[in-house]
């Protein structure tokens, strides 16, 4: 009898380390998973292009107080961008393709040597706060006053 | 002998969680690793590249300052610059290094000052660095009688124009470098910072009066109609009409100009490549 329980005793613990090692490779595969999943959505949630274009853009006035902006190398630009014009607070938004000459836009992109100009928003000694942002991207790639 | 089996099976249950753990930790890594070289090294490398195309456009106006200062002093003396080619690899990494090019270039520019009886035209060479750029676009650099030039295909603008003046409206003086690179010296490709010395050597005067109509044929005809067609020569108060080809450009003045000198200056360049 008394060997009987001793035997019963041994089996309890053999079978509960077999569990144990089961639950273990259970979390750490669940852990793995889990991390895997979080790291696949941000990854894949995320534009694989955060860096803005590298870009130079000239911003001035002519004498009619027309803005003028030169694209002086660098990426192209999409001509869906957006262009918000701040004067004295008031915030408009601009189509950056509406600005452009019709052979500029032929290939749907802002680039080296072209320049927009958008005219009759800025009045004599008013100044203008604009910023351009990437329409493909949603990310500023200019800042700057005239 | 129970027993024995019993612990067999036991060791056995941990190595296979142990390699299971290990696999699952490489894969982590690979995917890591795999994440930032697909992702993140690419945007690194773009914006290392942007930033080497600045240098490189500043290390240019360098370059044109000390001509534009040697054919003013008229010193012969050999002024250095420094122009830098290609990028260095990421850190770690070791990926993203690029090789650029240097030359000094033979004759690739002309221009013909034209009036109704006379004519005259000047062939130089200029100084051209191309990059060859992996992620970021790649860019052209031209030191081109006297004017700067930024090409990036199909377009060029200009960064820096020519020495020149305009008096009484219509009396046009003209500075063209014409920079004649050493055989054997006038060409390097690679990774680096070279030297490139500068010697002046002459300047010639020309000079055509009644000027009716300018021809150029060049790579650059854009950056070459932003020069004429800039501030100064349009406050002149000249009439014109500019026709760009695919490499010319032909300006035909209403009003012929007055008096246009032309400077020639002769500059002497070498790629300083030492034998060490």
């Amino acid at each position: 009898m008394g060997e009987k329980i001793k035997r019963k005793g041994k089996r309890r613990r053999s079978s509960s380390i077999a569990a144990s090692s089961v639950l273990e490779t259970l979390l750490l595969l669940s852990m793995t998973v889990g991390f895997f999943t979080i790291l696949y959505i941000s990854v894949f949630s995320f534009s694989f292009s955060q860096t803005p274009p590298a870009v130079h853009i000239l911003g001035t006035t002519s004498e009619d107080s027309s803005i003028i902006l030169y694209h002086r190398g660098g990426e192209s630009i999409s001509i869906e961008s957006t262009i918000v014009l701040t004067i004295e607070g008031n915030r408009t938004n601009l189509v950056l393709g509406d600005y452009l000459d019709n052979t500029s836009k032929q290939d749907s992109l802002w680039s080296m040597g072209e320049s927009l100009v958008i005219a009759g928003m800025l009045l004599e000694d008013q100044q203008g706060e604009i910023l351009i942002i990437d329409g493909q991207r949603n990310i500023m790639v200019f800042h700057g006053y005239v | 002998m129970k027993k024995d089996k019993k612990r067999k099976l036991m060791t056995n249950n941990s190595g296979v969680v142990g390699i299971v753990a290990t696999v699952l930790l490489i894969g982590l890594i690979i995917t890591f690793v795999g994440i930032v070289q697909t992702v993140h090294v690419p945007n690194w490398l773009k914006q290392k590249e942007a930033h080497h195309m600045n240098d490189v456009q500043t290390q240019f106006t360098q370059l044109k300052y000390t001509i534009d200062v040697l054919s003013l002093l008229e010193e012969h003396v050999s002024i250095a610059n420094y122009i830098t080619l290609g990028t260095e690899e990421l850190p770690v990494l070791n990926t993203g290094r690029t090789y650029d090019t240097l030359e000094i270039l033979s004759n690739n520019f002309q221009i013909t000052f034209s009036n109704a009886t006379d004519s005259f035209s000047l062939t130089t060479s200029g100084i051209l660095y191309s990059s060859k750029n992996s992620h970021f676009v790649d860019q052209i650099i031209c030191l081109e009688a006297g004017a700067l030039i930024l090409s990036q295909t199909p377009s060029s603008i200009l960064l820096g124009q020519p020495l020149f003046s305009i008096t009484n409206y219509t009396n046009v003086s003209l500075w063209l470098f014409d920079i004649a690179g050493l055989e054997g010296k006038s060409f390097v490709s690679g990774y680096g910072t070279y030297i490139l010395s500068n010697e002046f050597i002459s300047r010639t005067t020309h000079r055509i009066t009644d000027v009716t109509s300018i021809n150029i044929s060049t790579d650059y005809p854009e950056a070459w109609g932003d020069f004429f067609n800039s501030s100064a020569f349009v406050n002149s108060g000249l009439t014109y009409s500019m026709t760009l080809g695919n490499q010319t450009l032909h300006i035909e003045y209403s009003i012929s100009l007055g008096n246009f000198d032309i400077e020639v200056i002769d500059i002497h360049s070498q790629l300083a490549i030492w034998r060490y």
